[in-house]
């Protein structure tokens, strides 16, 4: 990571993508708070600049810089210099640790004296842990010989087991053996470096890696339903982390590309989903994968008036809208998304982050779900009144 | 990813977007590849066509020039019926994607204002650019702070140059501003409502001149257009903007109208280091993205296509080719490849035989080279008279 | 009065001392303060460590020197301590040799674990064998020369830049006054003694005294880094050759240096192969520099002296200094030349000149210069304002300190223009700010030059990112700028 970190050209392009410099007036912004701050911390003890954890570490700085200065990490090693207040500190150190809230899923809303005196932003709402039952979609539509790792993140493993279950059907019948990793809730690092504590990323990142280590003999891929963790195992962790993962790390929106024609025939003949719909690559997916695939999955799986989102970034950040100082930052950034949602009159949101998810729906009062969720309730449908259809057709 | 695109192009600057957006008028499939952002939101986000001769000196007709002085140059054997085409071709392109020029392609170079308070040749524009067929008075728009656009000096500067009057006029400082804002943070400011109500305020209070009100591009970012409109019925006469320096938000209008318009054409932008190209795939570390063809707009040394080693030699960073040594400054403009066909189709600055500093030609440039190498993957090479070798 | 010709390290220092044992006088420099060999050079200031072997006098002279100078120059030392590294290929009986040679002018020399080391300084080469702590540290060439004029100011003396020396008027052989030459024109300042102080141009200055020294003048070329890459002074532990010392200096780090005989005085353009050169010594040291981000190289140029003798590596002339009174050789009575030295030993040398000066001017006060600390300036209050250099944070009320200066001048006081993009955000905004005491015309002259300038050190090292960085700059210039476009006609 230190290679590139003298490289800034100084271009601005950073400048210019930054989605929370476009919101937020007072934030320095990623050149001056990156490459400028670390050169000069350098040379000299330098205090951090104020607004520093306005960064939501979204890392498109660093998916722009022509030289690849590892921006956003120098960052965090920026945010690790503040010294905040006791509770603040409390909060942070809960917070980067997201596999402990979703452990604590179960105890549903968090009360009101507890939100105030942690600063929690009072916009922001867990949502109820979602455990639908999930059918079987039945027989497999053909053989695949790869066994996938589906990667369970921490969120998904606290508040939507229903979208794991999803999942799994899916890949189920498009040929795959599933094992779940890492079978309990653990986090890959990224919150707790997002939230400036690189060294408790680092930590939990390799506890994490020994768990699926452990497991190693059960997947020959690893699937995941998260674009933030996604980008973190296969990007971040042999860079930032000193982890070298050996199997292939790939979404869920690129393996579903992957499914039998079959699957695709079948969906093909259900009549297109009604009203329009919004895909979004998080920001994090954009960093790790780039932008449009999620879109194609949709039209291809009969969303045909889905539109591609224009927010670079919804504002959820993992825990950054939690924090009650982000709170204006994380709802304007959501603002795009409604806006777009409200002017298209979008019936849902098809998205590849689960936190993000909760706060885009939040903030368009429509639904907002992995496309796992969506692909399956398609599937079900074609299921249902497929064969009256493909009758009608015929 | 399983669905293998009709074209690939790596690169997201200028001739990037402009091979995509070729591609997906005729209906094909493209991935563009990039690890990185391409050169748009670094310029003002005019499209030179020929802005100075060989001497130096501004080019007032470049439909003229390239008809009788271009034979030195690599565009030099297009005709001007071509250059009209894609000139045209741009100009449709863009309004489709709400960036707004005037209707009809410019005949002349009019001229524009710099951050210095220059002249400087301009050819095709968005509309929210100041430009002038002649010299006239004019109205500076200052605002505090704004280092970039020190409007005292660039009036002396631009009186000193033309013998034409330049009047001041100075916003104030907003509540929302901050110290340390640049036109970006102003740009951004002045897309909300709060910012276009302080905005129309302000200008409401200016004593009236008769002069165009020429601003700093700041006028925001999403909706300046219907921003300029107001302020224009408001001041009475034209109001329009210079580019400043990074940020440059001009071309960060540009960029982000022409990926929205690509995205909901269905491009999929691939984010990623290519190490490897053939002739129908490109591979990224553990992924390899299968096309009907490559195209290479990496860009030049700016871009990052090209890479100037230690002892000089100028190298294309993804097929490691050496293409020259440098010695002296000079030197930079003409080491490139020599045809955008061979060793595989390349567009953009990667090309050699091109100085934009030095001509004012960069959108000529990228006009010619992207719209040779859609031919040569469209099946149509044909077209141009020679077969792409400078 | 006693004129002092040339305002570097040397000329300043000297009219410093002068001035503290009260004898008037004015510093006469052709170009800016610092523009010749004393803003040319690594900025290290020597522990003695790299002489203690090849010249135990010049050891000496550095570690007494480096004493006082943290004492009395505060404000331009960082005292950052520094390593002397030996790599592989370095035999034993060298070592031996330097240990015992630091013992015995009593350099305070440690060694300290190689793997110690590599814990503050990243990527050291895998060949490094033995370091050594030795109290080197960082002389800020500019700071301190900025520091001397003010003090020479607040005690009357007086500096003029861009006046060159012509003649010297003389009566029965003793100097009675200098011709000069500045932009309005020529005349006549009267004094009772005249110095050169000239550096490499002192053997033009001393015709001018009718008596010819040898000037043996010696050009080193450094390389400087974007970022501060090694936190002190990195020597290699070997007889002193090229490309062996890093210095972090501000927020930058440079590697120095070579040594080549010229001819020229002035200091011309480093060369793209004396890069090339430097960086693949820089290697032996740290193995990924070719990874760093480079900014510019540049040349000084030595001046130095060693009489009468024929010499074919300036690399044995030694870097010891010589007082040389023309009235007692065969020129005149009254003109005494400074030459040879180095900027770690600047005082001393001023502290010979002046005692030699104050002896022919019959007055009796020794040097105080080792006694009295320079006086830094007043911070005053000022509202910082908007930034003008981004890199290097410099605000608009940091260079309206400065109101009448020049971009040169600005830019050495300030460090503005002189970071990682090297002007390229920020060279226009200096020159439209100039604009409020400057005509449209010079302003954009004195842009032009900057750019000039900057591009004369930029270019031999425009490799990597710095290449990048380069050709951003030359679009923004003549594209987005239009700096030197078609207006003047």
């Amino acid at each position: 990571m230190r290679d590139a970190f003298d490289a800034c050209l100084k271009c601005t392009l950073c400048v210019s993508q930054c989605p929370v410099m476009s919101v937020n007036p007072d934030f320095p912004g990623p050149k001056a708070l990156g490459p400028e701050w670390y050169r000069q911390n350098q040379a000299q003890m330098t205090a951090p600049l104020p607004h520093v954890d306005d960064c939501t570490f979204c890392q498109i700085c660093e998916s722009v810089c022509p030289v690849d200065v590892p921006i956003a990490h120098l960052i965090a090693e920026q945010k690790a210099e503040k010294k905040h207040s006791l509770r603040v500190w409390l909060r942070d150190e809960i917070l980067a640790r997201p596999q402990w809230v979703a452990r604590m899923a179960w105890l549903g809303a968090i009360p009101e004296p507890m939100r105030r005196l942690g600063k929690i932003s009072p916009g922001v709402q867990l949502p109820k842990p979602r455990k639908g039952q999930v059918r079987t979609l039945g027989e497999p539509l053909g053989a695949d010989p790869r066994r996938i790792g589906l990667f369970v993140d921490c969120y998904s493993s606290g508040y939507d087991q229903e979208l794991v279950m999803r999942a799994r059907e899916l890949l189920r019948i498009w040929g795959f053996s599933v094992t779940l990793v890492p079978g309990e809730a653990q986090c890959c690092g990224a919150a707790a470096y997002a939230a400036g504590n690189p060294g408790l990323a680092k930590s939990t990142g390799h506890a994490m890696f020994r768990t699926l280590n452990r497991k190693k003999s059960d997947y020959d891929v690893i699937v995941t339903l998260n674009a933030t963790c996604d980008g973190t195992l296969r990007d971040e962790w042999p860079e930032f982390y000193g982890l070298q993962i050996t199997v292939p790390v790939i979404p869920f929106d690129e393996i579903a590309n992957q499914a039998p024609e079959l699957f695709w025939e079948q969906l093909a003949s259900l009549p297109a989903e009604p009203g329009a719909w919004i895909t979004h690559t998080t920001c994090r997916g954009k960093v790790a994968r780039g932008d449009g695939q999620l879109w194609e999955l949709a039209k291809r799986a009969g969303f045909w008036d889905a539109e591609p989102s224009d927010a670079v970034c919804c504002g959820a950040g993992g825990s950054y809208a939690f924090k009650a100082e982000h709170e204006s930052t994380a709802e304007q950034l959501a603002f795009r998304v409604r806006e777009q949602a409200l002017s298209s009159e979008a019936k849902g949101i098809i998205t590849d982050s689960g936190t993000c998810a909760i706060h885009m729906e939040q903030a368009a009062s429509i639904p907002a779900r992995h496309p796992a969720y969506w692909l399956y309730a398609r599937y079900l449908r074609y299921l249902e009144e497929g064969e009256t259809h493909e009758t009608k057709t015929s | 990813m399983s669905r293998a695109s009709d074209v690939i192009v790596i690169g997201r600057g200028p001739a990037g977007l402009l091979v995509s957006s070729l591609v997906v008028e005729q209906g094909g499939q493209v991935d563009m590849i990039a690890d990185g952002l391409g050169t748009l939101p670094l310029w003002g986000g005019q499209f030179d066509f020929r802005s100075y001769d060989n001497d130096r000196k501004p080019v007032a007709d470049p439909w003229a020039w390239w008809h009788r002085f271009g034979d030195t140059h690599p565009g030099g054997s297009v005709s001007a019926q071509m250059w009209r085409s894609w000139w045209q071709h741009l100009r449709d392109l863009w309004f489709t994607m709400e960036i707004p020029t005037e209707k009809l392609l410019p005949t002349k170079n009019r001229g524009t204002v710099t951050p210095l308070g220059r002249i400087k040749p301009a050819f095709l524009v968005p509309t929210w650019q100041f430009t002038q067929e002649y010299a006239g008075a004019i109205t500076l728009v200052g605002v505090p702070d704004l280092v970039d656009f020190p409007v005292e000096a660039m009036a002396r500067v631009y009186t000193w140059t033309t013998g034409m009057t330049a009047e001041i006029r100075w916003l104030e400082r907003s509540p929302s501003w901050r110290p340390g804002w640049n036109g970006l943070n102003w740009a951004w400011y002045l897309d909300t409502e709060e910012g276009r109500r302080w905005l129309w305020e302000q200008v409401k209070s200016f004593r009236r001149g008769s002069a165009p009100l020429v601003f700093p591009q700041i006028l925001g970012v999403d909706h300046t257009e219907s921003l300029i409109e107001v302020l224009g019925e408001l001041w009475g006469r034209g109001v329009a903007e210079i580019p400043l320096p990074p940020p440059s938000v001009g071309g960060l209008r540009l960029q982000r109208r022409w990926e929205r318009w690509l995205r909901r054409k269905g491009v999929r932008l691939v984010q990623g280091r290519v190490k490897e190209i053939g002739g129908d795939f490109a591979a990224l570390e553990g992924r390899r993205i299968h096309g009907g063809h490559v195209v290479l707009a990496t860009g030049g040394v700016l871009g990052g296509g090209l890479e100037v080693l230690i002892d000089g030699q100028v190298r294309d960073r993804l097929m490691g080719l050496s293409l020259g040594v440098v010695k002296e400054p000079e030197d930079l403009a003409s080491i490139g490849y020599r045809s955008w066909l061979e060793p595989t189709r390349v567009a953009g600055s990667a090309l050699a035989g091109c100085d934009p500093n030095r001509h004012g030609d960069g959108g000529a440039m990228m006009l010619l080279t992207s719209h040779a190498v859609f031919s040569a993957v469209s099946g149509q090479e044909g077209r141009l008279e020679h077969a792409g070798r400078f | 009065m006693v004129i002092v010709i040339g305002g570097g390290a040397s000329g300043l220092g000297l009219a410093w001392d002068l001035l503290l044992r009260s004898i008037p006088v004015m510093v006469v420099e052709m170009g800016d303060i610092g523009s010749g060999t004393s803003g040319r050079f690594h900025g290290l200031l020597h522990s003695g460590g790299r002489y203690v072997v090849s010249d135990v006098q010049a050891a000496r002279e550095c570690w007494e020197e480096n004493r006082i100078l943290k004492r009395v120059a505060g404000a331009a030392i960082k005292a950052t301590g520094g390593y002397f590294l030996s790599v592989d290929d370095e035999g034993d009986a060298y070592v031996q040799d330097w240990v015992k040679g630091a013992e015995a002018i009593g350099l305070p020399v440690k060694e300290v674990a190689v793997g110690q080391i590599r814990e503050t300084v990243e990527n050291l080469g895998p060949w490094v064998r033995r370091g050594f702590s030795v109290p080197d540290g960082v002389l800020e060439g500019f700071t301190l020369l900025h520091l001397l004029r003010l003090n020479i100011e607040n005690l009357g003396g007086e500096i003029l830049t861009h006046t060159t020396v012509t003649d010297i008027r003389h009566e029965n052989g003793r100097v009675v006054g200098v011709e000069v030459m500045d932009k309005d024109g020529p005349r006549v300042i009267a004094c009772d003694a005249v110095v050169n102080a000239a550096g490499p141009y002192a053997g033009e200055v001393a015709r001018l005294f009718h008596d010819g020294i040898a000037m043996q003048l010696s050009r080193g070329t450094m390389l400087i880094f974007a970022n501060r890459r090694v936190p002190y002074v990195i020597n290699r532990l070997a007889p002193p050759g090229d490309g062996d010392i890093i210095v972090p200096h501000g927020e930058t780090a440079i590697l120095g240096t070579t040594d080549v005989l010229q001819e020229d005085p002035g200091s011309t353009r480093a060369t793209r192969e004396e890069a090339q050169y430097l960086m693949q010594l820089g290697q032996r040291l740290f193995a990924d520099m070719d990874r760093w981000r480079v900014l510019r190289a540049f040349t000084g140029v030595r001046p130095l002296y060693q009489d009468g003798q024929e010499i074919r590596d300036s690399r044995y002339i030694s870097r010891d200094f010589t007082v040389i009174d023309h009235g007692q050789r065969r020129g005149l009575v009254g003109a005494f030349s400074l030459v040879g030295g180095k900027w770690t030993t600047y005082r001393l040398m001023a502290e010979h000149m002046a005692d030699a000066v104050a002896a022919y001017l019959k007055v009796k006060r020794s040097s105080r210069t080792a006694e009295v600390p320079l006086q830094t300036a007043v911070e005053m209050d000022l509202r910082p304002g908007p930034t003008i250099c981004e890199c290097e944070r410099v605000s608009l009320g940091q260079l309206a300190r400065w109101p009448c200066a020049s971009l040169t001048e600005w830019r050495t006081r300030s460090w503005f223009a002189m970071g990682p993009c090297q002007g390229t955000m920020c060279g226009h905004r200096g020159a439209l700010l100039a604009m409020a005491v400057q005509t449209p015309s010079t302003a954009l002259r004195e842009l032009s030059q900057l750019r000039h300038e900057r591009e004369r050190g930029w270019w031999p090292t425009t490799w990597g990112d710095n290449a990048r960085q380069w050709a951003l700059g030359q679009a923004l210039r003549h594209q987005t700028l239009a700096e030197e476009a078609w207006s003047d006609e």
